[in-house]
C-alpha cells in the first residue's frame, strides 16, 4: 500500500482494481483476455453464428419467414439476454455499490431465464434441409443467413470428412458423420466454457470450505481433513474422474453435461483446500484475527468476514489455472469417448482426426486441438499475471 | 558443507544409473535367451517321446516280422509310405481329411512357411475349455480335435477321430413316456400345490436378486408365475426320473491310429475324460456346461468305443456329441482344476498344429502355433500359424501395408481402400464374402413395457419402421457395400430360409400410410401424432463404443425425422445395456446377434416360452403359432421336415417383424497371393491348413 | 529420523484405506454394480447360460454379499496378517486359520488371472516410461533455467517464458494426434511407429542392432527405443515446461539473496558464484516438486498408453474400469496410490538430505 501513496495524485483504487490493473499491463494476458472474451461472445451466440436456419427468408409464395427464431432453445436466448444484462450492470451503473450490481444481475438473470424456460418452446422436430430443399426448387427470392450456415447436428452424410474449402462453404471442413467442424467448434466453445467456470466454482466451493475449516480449527479436524486430502490426492485425479464418469448411471445421461461439472468438480477440490488451509494457518497467528478473537466476535464473522478475505486472492489465482484444468480435463475425457453423447465436443473431434484407415484428417486434429489449447494458454496467461500482480516478492519480476 | 552435493557426486549418480540401466537391460536379454531356450527343449522332449515311442513301435514289429506275419493292404484306406503321407494315386477317404489329402495331391505342394494373421485385441486365454472369448477358440480348433467335423463345403458331417458311428432314435419311445407321464405328474402336482413352493421361492428370489418388484398374490402376474413354476416343477420330475428312456442314443467307434502331439495315444478314456471335465463345477465354464445340459451320459464302453445318451429329442444332439473338442487325460490330469481356472496357456490336443510349448503361454507373449509332427493325419502345408495382436485398426493397416501379415481382416473402409492399391493387389488376392454362419444386426421393437403394450405392439407399425429404414443406403454408405439388408433370421442362402422372401424396400409413403391405419397422422408441426395429440416419439437403445453402430444410429434418427417420428439415442456401455434388456426397460434397442451354429435355433429369441425370467425374447412377442412351429421343428430329425417348417417360421417373423432385421456383414479379408489352394467354400474360406506354399515361393522360415 | 520415517509409514495405512474405500464404494453403488459386465463377459445374452454364469461368480467371488462384508473380505486378501483361505469345490473361499500370509491382490473376474501377474506385466513399462521421462525433464530443464535466469528480463528471456508457459498449456491429446499424424503417419512423414511397443518382427531380431546381408538390422533395443520416442516426448514436455519455470524462478531468487551479494563482493567470477552457490540452493525447490511430478507422470501415462496402445498400468486401468474388474480396478489404485505416497515421503527425505538446515527429528 505504500508504493500507492507515493505516486502523484493518486486515483482512489481499490485493492482489486489495483490487481487488475497489474494483471493487465502485459502484451501476453492482454491477448489471453481478449481471446477468452471472443470465445465467451462465440459461445453466448453460438446460435445465431452458426445455425442452418436463416436469420429471415423471403420465398416466391410471398411470405416472410424468420426460421432461425423458431427453432431457438430457450437457453439460446437466456444467455445472450444474461449476458446483455451484466455488461449494463457492469458498465452503466458505475456509481452504484458492486454489491447491489451483483443482486440486482442476479435476480433479473434468474427472472430471465425462469421467462425463457417457461415460454420458449421450440419444435420438437428439426428440418435442416427444408431451406436446403426450398432453394433448390427456387422458391427463395432471398434470404439472410448466418456466418456458418449450418447447426451442429445438421448432417449430410454423403460430405463425409470434406477438407477445409471456401466453396462449398466448408470453412473448417466436415466430419465423419457430414456435420460442420466450424459450427460444432462454435457450439462446442459453450460447453468448454460452462464446464471449465462451473466444475471449477464446485471445486473452489468445496476447497475453500474444507480447507478454511482445518485452518481455522486445525488440531484433530486439521489431521482428519489432512488424511482425506492426501486420499484424494493419492489417486491420480485423472484415474477418478475416470472411474467416475465410467460408473455413472446411465438415468443421468440427459443431465450429464451437469454431472460432468460436478465430478470434475469434485476431484478438483484437493488443491485449493490446501491452499486455503496454509493461508488460513499463516493469517490465524496474525494481529488482526487475534484483536477480532480479543473482541469477542462470533466464529463465523471471523471465519469469513475476516479471515476469507483476505486468503482469498492466492486462491483465485489457483481457481484461473482451474478452469484451465477443467477444460482439458471435459476434453481428455471426451477425446476417450466418455463425453456428451451427440454434443458437439473438441476432445471428441480430435479423436476423430486419425480414422480406421490410418488417414489422418489434419483439420480434425489442428482447429478443435488449438482452440483447446488456446482456451487452456489464455487462462494460464491470466492465471500467471495475476500471480505475479498479487504476490509482492514477484511484482517487480512480472514481465509478462 | 561436508555433505555437499557436488559434481564429482552428479557423475557418480549418473554412472550409477547407467550401471543400473546396463543391468536391466542384460536381464531382459536373458530373459528372451530364456524363453527360446525353454521352447527348444519342449522341442527336445517331445522328440525323445516319439523316439522312445517308435523305438518300442519298432520293437513290436520286428517282433512280429520274427514270428512271420503277412502284411496286407487294407482296402480304401490310404498306404502308408516312408514318411507317413499318402502316394498321390490312393483314393482319397472322404473324412474330414479329405482337404488336406486333396492339397497334398497338387503337383506344386510343398510344406513350409508360415501363415501370419491379426486379431484386434489381446487373446486373455488359450486354455481349454475355460478360454472365453472367440479368439481363444479359433486358436482351439487347430490344436483340439472332435469325434466328427462338419465339411466346410457341404456341411454334411465327416469322420474324424471317430471312424464310424450310430444313431438310434428312441424319440418315440420318449414322447410315449412322455405321454404317459405327463399326465400323471399334472395330476400329482394339482392334488399338492405346495410341491412347487422350492421352485417358486427360488423364482421370486431371482426377481428380487435382478431388481424387480415380486408380483402381489392373487395377480395375473403371480398366476403366470405358478403355472411357469408347475411347467418347471414338471421338467424336473421328467428330467430327475431313471425309468425315463433317453430320446437319443449316439455310440462313436474311434479309429486306433490317433495320437495326441506328444505321441501318445489318443482313446475312448481320453473322450469321457474331456466331458468330465467339462462337467467338473468347478471348472470356470458355466456357459459351457449349460449348453450341454442336453447331454445326460457319456461313456466309454471299451478303449475304442463312446456312448452318448441325450436327455430330450432334438436336432442339434449329434452336434453336440460330435463338435465336442477331445482332450488328453494323460496332460490335463497333472493340473488341479484352480490351475486349469487360472493358467491361460494349458492347451494340447490332437490337432494339425501344437502350442510349442502347451504349459507356460501367457497373454502378451507371441501366440504362435507349429506344425504337429506327430500329426496321425496327412500333415499340412504351413509349417507354423502365428496371431499377431495389434489393437489399433489403424496399426494394424500398417502392418499389413508393411507386408508383415499374410491373412489380414479389414475393417470395410479398409477393404475399400485397399483394393484400389495396386502395390497392394499385386501382392495380395482380395476376398469379400458372406460366411455361414454369419451373424444379422437388428432393431428390436419392444411390444410390452412395465405391463402396457407400447407403440410397437401394432405389427403395421412394426412394419412402417421396417419401410422407414432404408437399409440399402445404410449397407452402401456406412458399410461400402460390404453387406447387405437381410429378410430374416436365417441365412439367405440356407435351406432354412425362404427363397421367396426378399426384404421390404425402402418406402416412406407405404410407413406413412400403414401409420395412418394405426391412427399416427403428421400434426401441424409435421410430427406424428395420435388421436391424444401425443407425438409419435421414442428412446432408441444400443451399446456404446463403436463408430458404426453410431453412424447408423443417426442414419435412423435422421429418416425417422423426416417421417415426422422424434428418435433419441440412447447408447449404453454393454454391461447397463444388458441390464435394460433383461429388465425390458427399454422402447427399442439395435443389437446383433453372433453366428451361432450353421442350423440356427431362433428358439430363444421369439418363442413365447423365452420371455420370462429375462430370457431372450426381450420384445416380449408372442405368436402362439409360431411357439408351434419352432418346437416342432427342434424336434424333427428329419432334414427336409424340418427345413419346411424353418421356412414357415420364416414367412411368420416376415409378416409380424418383431424386429427389424437389418444387415448381414461380409468377410473381408485380403490373403497373400504366395498361398495356393485358397477356395471358397460354403462357410467362407477352407481352412488355412490346406493352403500351402510352392517351394520357390517361401518367404518366412518357421 | 527412522521415527519420522516410522510415523509416515503408519500415517499410510489410513490413507490407503481410505482411498481403496471410496473406490470401492464408487464400483459398488454404481448401476450394474462390481463384476455387473462380467456376466455378458462373451457378449452372448442367453439367460440361461447368464444365471449360470452368475451362480458361478457368487460363489467365487461373493459378489452376492453386502457391499461392506465385500471389502473387509478383500482387506483381508491384500493384508499381510489375516485369514487363510481356501476355496471349496464350488470355488466358493472358506477361511481357515490367522496369521501371517503373502499379501494377493486377488483374482481378475474379467480375465480369470492372479492380479498381481497382470501388474507384473503392466508395471514395468509405466515404470519404464516414467524413469526415462524424469531424468530428461530435469536435466533439460535445470539447463534451460539457468540459461534463462542468466539472461533475465531480456527478449529472450521474456520469449523463453511465455513459450514455456505455452508449452506447458499444449494438451497431451493434442500433441499426441499430431505427432502420430504427421510423423507416423504414411500420409505424411513416416518416421516412427504409430503405436505399440515393439514392431512384430522384434520377437526374430538380434538384442542389439547389427549389419546383416539383407542390410541394417535394428535389433531388439533399438526397436524399443524407436517405438519409445513419440510417448516420451508427449509426456516430457508439459513438466519440461513447469520445472523449467521453477528453476528459472528459484535461481533468480537466490542471485539476489545476501549469501550471493557477498559471494560477489568476495571478487569470485560469475560462474563460480553461480555454480558454487546458487545453483545447488535453487534445486531445492525441484526436488520438493519432483513429488508432485512422478504421480502426475503416472496420471498422464494413462492418456499417452491409450494413444499409443502402450500395455501399461494406464491401459489395464482404463480396460478394467470399463469392464468394471473390480479387483484390478482396487490394485491399480493401491498401487499408484502407493507410488505416489512414497514419491512424496520420498521427496521430503531428499529434502533434508539437500538443506542441512531442514530436520525432522
Amino acid at each position: 500500500m505504500t508504493r500507492l501513496a507515493l505516486q502523484p495524485a493518486p486515483p482512489r483504487l481499490t485493492y482489486l482494481q489495483m490487481v487488475l490493473r497489474d494483471t493487465l499491463r502485459g502484451v501476453g494476458p492482454r491477448v489471453g483476455l481478449a481471446w477468452l472474451v471472443v470465445l465467451t461472445f462465440l459461445a453466448v451466440f453460438a446460435p445465431f453464428l452458426a445455425n442452418s436456419y436463416p436469420y429471415a427468408v423471403r420465398t416466391t409464395d410471398g411470405s416472410l419467414s424468420f426460421p432461425l427464431f423458431r427453432y431457438l432453445r430457450p437457453v439460446d436466448v437466456a444467455l445472450p439476454v444474461m449476458t446483455l444484462l451484466a455488461l449494463l450492470a457492469w458498465r452503466l451503473f458505475g456509481r452504484v455499490p458492486a454489491r447491489w450490481r451483483l443482486l440486482v444481475w442476479v435476480l433479473a438473470s434468474s427472472a430471465v431465464c425462469a421467462a425463457c424456460f417457461l415460454t420458449i418452446k421450440p419444435p420438437l422436430r428439426q428440418t435442416y434441409d427444408r431451406y436446403r430443399e426450398q432453394v433448390k426448387q427456387g422458391e427463395v427470392i432471398w434470404a439472410i443467413t448466418t456466418p456458418i450456415p449450418y447447426s451442429p447436428s445438421d448432417r449430410l452424410s454423403e460430405l463425409r470428412f470434406l477438407a477445409p474449402s471456401a466453396s462449398p462453404w466448408r470453412l473448417m471442413g466436415t466430419e465423419g458423420n457430414g456435420a460442420d467442424v466450424f459450427s460444432r467448434m462454435v457450439h462446442a466453445s459453450r460447453i468448454a466454457m460452462a464446464i471449465g467456470l462451473i466444475a471449477t466454482s464446485i471445486a473452489l466451493v468445496i476447497g475453500v470450505i474444507v480447507g478454511g475449516l482445518m485452518g481455522y480449527f486445525s488440531g484433530i479436524v486439521d489431521l482428519i481433513g489432512m488424511r482425506l486430502v492426501e486420499i484424494f490426492a493419492a489417486v491420480p485425479t485423472f484415474f477418478l474422474l475416470l472411474i467416475l464418469v465410467a460408473v455413472m448411471p446411465p438415468e443421468w445421461n440427459p443431465y450429464k453435461l451437469y454431472v460432468m461439472m460436478v465430478i470434475i468438480g469434485i476431484t478438483g477440490w484437493v488443491g485449493y483446500a490446501r491452499f486455503v488451509r496454509a493461508e488460513f494457518l499463516r493469517l490465524r497467528e496474525q494481529d488482526f484475527v487475534t484483536s477480532a478473537r480479543a473482541c469477542g466476535l462470533p466464529l463465523s464473522s471471523i471465519l469469513f468476514r475476516h479471515m476469507l478475505p483476505n486468503g482469498m486472492a492466492p486462491v483465485l489465482v489457483e481457481a484461473s489455472f482451474g478452469v484451465a484444468g477443467a477444460i482439458l480435463a471435459e476434453s481428455t475425457l471426451s477425446f476417450l469417448g466418455l463425453g456428451l453423447v451427440d454434443q458437439p465436443s473438441w476432445g471428441q473431434m480430435l479423436s476423430e482426426s486419425i480414422s480406421g484407415t490410418g488417414s489422418f484428417k489434419w483439420w480434425m486434429a489442428f482447429f478443435p486441438g488449438m482452440a483447446i489449447f488456446l482456451t487452456v494458454f489464455a487462462y494460464n496467461l491470466v492465471g500467471e499475471s495475476l500471480r505475479d500482480a498479487i504476490d509482492p516478492h514477484t511484482r517487480k519480476v512480472a514481465a509478462l | 558443507m561436508e555433505n555437499r552435493f557436488g559434481f564429482k557426486d552428479l557423475v557418480t549418480l549418473v554412472l550409477l544409473v547407467v550401471v543400473i540401466a546396463m543391468v536391466y537391460l542384460s536381464m531382459v536379454q536373458f530373459d528372451r535367451q530364456w524363453d527360446d531356450i525353454k521352447a527348444l527343449n519342449n522341442n527336445i522332449t517331445t522328440l525323445t517321446n516319439n523316439q522312445s515311442q517308435m523305438r518300442s513301435q519298432i520293437d513290436k514289429l520286428s517282433e512280429k516280422l520274427d514270428k512271420g506275419v503277412a502284411i496286407v493292404q487294407p482296402n480304401g484306406t490310404h498306404t502308408a509310405t516312408t514318411d507317413g503321407n499318402p502316394t498321390p494315386t490312393a483314393s482319397i477317404p472322404n473324412n474330414g481329411l479329405h482337404g488336406l489329402y486333396e492339397a497334398r495331391t497338387e503337383p506344386d505342394f510343398a510344406e513350409g512357411d508360415t501363415v501370419v494373421d491379426a486379431f484386434g485385441t489381446q487373446i486373455k486365454s488359450v486354455t481349454a475349455l475355460t478360454y472365453k472369448d472367440l479368439y481363444g477358440r479359433r486358436i482351439q480348433s487347430f490344436v483340439i480335435e472332435s469325434l466328427a467335423v462338419q465339411d466346410d463345403d457341404t456341411l454334411e458331417f465327416l469322420p474324424l477321430i471317430a471312424e464310424s458311428w450310430k444313431i438310434d432314435d428312441h424319440s418315440k419311445d420318449y414322447d410315449a413316456y412322455l405321454a404317459k407321464k405327463k399326465p400323471e405328474l399334472e395330476a400329482k402336482v394339482d392334488a399338492d400345490a405346495t410341491l412347487l413352493d422350492p421352485i417358486r421361492k427360488g423364482m421370486l428370489d431371482e426377481l428380487t436378486k435382478t431388481g424387480q418388484k415380486p408380483p402381489e398374490p392373487g395377480s395375473d402376474d403371480d398366476k403366470a408365475l405358478t403355472a411357469d413354476a408347475r411347467e418347471k416343477w414338471i421338467d424336473q420330475q421328467v428330467r430327475d426320473d431313471p425309468e425315463r428312456p433317453s430320446a437319443l442314443v449316439v455310440t462313436f467307434k474311434l479309429r486306433k491310429d490317433v495320437r495326441f502331439s506328444d505321441g501318445v495315444p489318443l482313446t475312448a478314456h481320453d473322450v469321457q475324460f474331456s466331458w468330465e471335465l467339462m462337467n467338473n463345477p468347478l471348472l470356470n465354464a458355466p456357459e459351457t456346461r449349460n449348453f450341454y445340459d442336453n447331454v445326460e451320459s457319456y461313456k466309454a464302453l471299451d478303449d475304442y468305443t463312446v456312448e452318448f445318451r441325450f436327455r430330450e429329442p432334438n436336432f442339434l444332439a449329434f452336434d453336440m456329441a460330435a463338435g465336442f473338442g477331445i482332450l488328453p487325460k494323460h496332460f490335463y490330469e497333472k493340473f488341479s482344476i484352480e490351475d486349469i481356472n487360472s493358467k491361460p496357456g494349458l492347451l494340447m490336443g490332437s490337432g494339425r498344429y501344437r502350442m510349442p510349448d502347451p504349459e507356460s503361454w501367457a497373454p502378451g507373449k507371441l501366440m504362435k502355433l507349429v506344425r504337429n509332427e506327430n500329426y496321425w493325419g496327412p500333415k499340412p502345408g504351413p509349417a507354423a500359424l502365428i496371431w499377431l495382436e495389434i489393437e489399433e485398426d489403424v496399426s494394424r493397416m500398417a502392418s499389413f501395408k508393411n507386408g508383415q501379415i499374410d491373412y489380414f481382416a479389414a475393417t470395410s473402409e479398409q477393404f475399400d481402400e485397399l483394393k484400389k492399391d495396386e502395390k497392394i493387389t499385386s501382392r495380395y488376392t482380395p476376398f469379400n464374402y458372406l460366411p455361414v454362419p454369419t451373424g444379422y444386426s437388428f432393431v428390436a421393437w419392444n411390444v410390452t413395457r412395465e405391463g402396457k403394450p407400447t407403440i410397437f405392439a401394432d405389427k403395421r407399425v412394426r412394419q412402417a419402421m421396417t419401410y422407414l429404414i432404408d437399409r440399402q443406403r445404410i449397407a452402401k454408405e456406412v458399410m461400402l457395400g460390404y453387406a447387405s439388408p437381410t429378410s430374416g433370421p436365417f441365412d439367405d442362402k440356407s435351406r432354412q430360409a425362404d427363397p421367396d422372401i426378399k426384404p421390404r424396400e425402402y418406402d416412406p409413403k407405404k410407413a406413412l400410410e400403414l401409420l395412418k391405419q394405426v391412427g399416427w397422422k403428421p400434426g401441424a408441426d409435421g410430427v406424428l401424432r395420435n388421436a391424444k395429440g401425443e407425438p409419435f416419439a421414442f428412446t432408441l437403445t444400443y451399446p456404446s463404443g463403436s463408430d458404426t453402430y453410431e453412424r447408423i444410429m443417426l442414419m435412423l434418427k435422421d429418416s425417422f425425422n423426416r417421417a415426422g417420428i422424434l428418435m433419441t439415442q440412447d447408447p449404453q456401455q454393454w454391461s447397463i445395456f444388458i441390464e435394460r434388456v433383461d429388465g425390458r426397460a427399454f422402447d427399442a434397442c439395435a443389437l446383433a446377434w453372433g453366428g451361432g451354429s450353421i442350423e440356427g435355433d431362433i428358439r430363444q429369441m421369439f418363442h413365447s416360452s423365452q420371455i420370462a425370467n429375462g430370457a431372450n425374447n426381450f420384445t416380449s412377442y408372442i405368436n402362439p403359432e409360431l411357439d408351434k412351429l419352432i418346437d416342432e421343428a427342434r424336434r424333427t430329425i428329419d432334414e427336409d421336415k424340418r427345413m419346411k417348417l424353418w421356412q414357415a417360421c420364416h414367412r411368420i417373423l416376415y409378416e409380424d417383424q418383431p424386429y427389424t432385421f437389418l444387415l448381414r456383414r461380409q468377410s473381408t479379408t485380403f490373403i497373400d497371393k504366395r498361398f495356393h489352394n485358397v477356395k471358397r467354400v460354403t462357410t467362407g474360406l477352407n481352412d488355412r491348413s490346406e493352403w500351402y506354399v510352392p517351394a520357390g515361393q517361401q518367404l518366412r522360415g518357421e | 529420523m527412522a521415527n519420522y520415517i516410522i510415523r509416515r509409514l503408519i500415517l499410510l495405512v489410513p490413507t490407503l484405506l481410505g482411498m481403496t474405500f471410496v473406490v470401492f464404494m464408487i464400483m459398488a453403488l454404481s448401476p450394474g454394480g462390481i463384476g455387473g459386465s462380467l456376466l455378458n463377459d462373451l457378449g452372448e445374452l442367453d439367460s440361461q447360460q447368464s444365471r449360470a454364469i452368475r451362480q458361478y461368480y457368487e460363489n467365487r467371488y461373493g459378489i452376492n454379499q453386502p457391499v461392506i462384508v465385500q471389502y473387509v473380505k478383500w482387506l483381508n486378501l491384500v493384508s499381510p496378517v489375516g485369514f487363510r483361505s481356501q476355496r471349496d469345490e464350488t470355488g466358493k473361499p472358506h477361511y481357515t486359520s490367522f496369521g501371517f500370509k503373502w499379501p494377493d491382490l486377488g483374482e481378475s473376474m474379467a480375465k480369470h488371472r492372479p492380479v498381481s501377474t497382470m501388474i507384473a506385466e503392466a508395471l514395468p513399462i509405466t515404470l519404464l516410461l516414467n524413469l526415462i521421462t524424469t531424468p530428461i525433464v530435469y536435466i533439460l530443464a535445470i539447463l534451460m533455467g539457468i540459461y534463462a535466469a542468466r539472461y533475465r528480463g531480456k527478449m529472450l528471456d521474456v520469449g523463453l517464458s511465455t513459450s514455456m508457459l505455452a508449452l506447458w498449456s499444449l494438451p497431451t491429446i493434442m500433441i499426441a494426434v499430431l505427432l502420430i499424424g504427421f510423423l507416423a503417419n504414411r500420409d505424411n512423414l513416416h518416421w516412427f511407429p504409430p503405436g505399440g511397443f515393439n514392431s512384430v518382427e522384434a520377437h526374430t531380431m538380434a538384442f542389439l542392432p547389427h549389419r546383416t546381408e539383407a542390410g541394417f538390422e535394428r535389433g531388439w533395443l533399438l526397436d524399443r527405443g524407436w517405438h519409445l520416442v513419440l510417448p516420451v516426448l508427449c509426456m516430457l514436455y508439459g513438466s519440461f515446461a513447469w520445472l523449467m519455470k521453477l528453476m528459472r524462478s528459484s535461481l533468480l531468487e537466490n542471485l539476489s539473496a545476501d549469501f550471493v551479494r557477498t559471494a560477489r563482493a568476495k571478487g569470485l567470477s560469475d560462474n563460480r558464484v553461480l555454480w558454487g552457490h546458487a545453483f545447488r540452493n535453487s534445486l531445492l525447490p525441484l526436488i520438493t516438486v519432483l513429488a508432485g511430478v512422478l504421480p502426475g507422470l503416472l496420471a498422464g501415462s494413462v492418456v499417452i498408453e491409450k494413444i499409443f496402445s502402450l500395455p501399461g498400468m494406464g491401459n489395464l486401468a482404463i480396460e478394467a474400469i470399463n469392464a468394471r474388474d473390480r479387483e484390478v480396478v482396487l490394485a491399480t489404485t493401491l498401487i499408484s496410490g502407493l507410488l505416489s505416497l512414497l514419491c512424496i515421503l520420498v521427496a521430503d527425505l531428499l529434502y533434508t538430505l539437500a538443506d542441512p538446515r531442514v530436520s525432522y527429528e
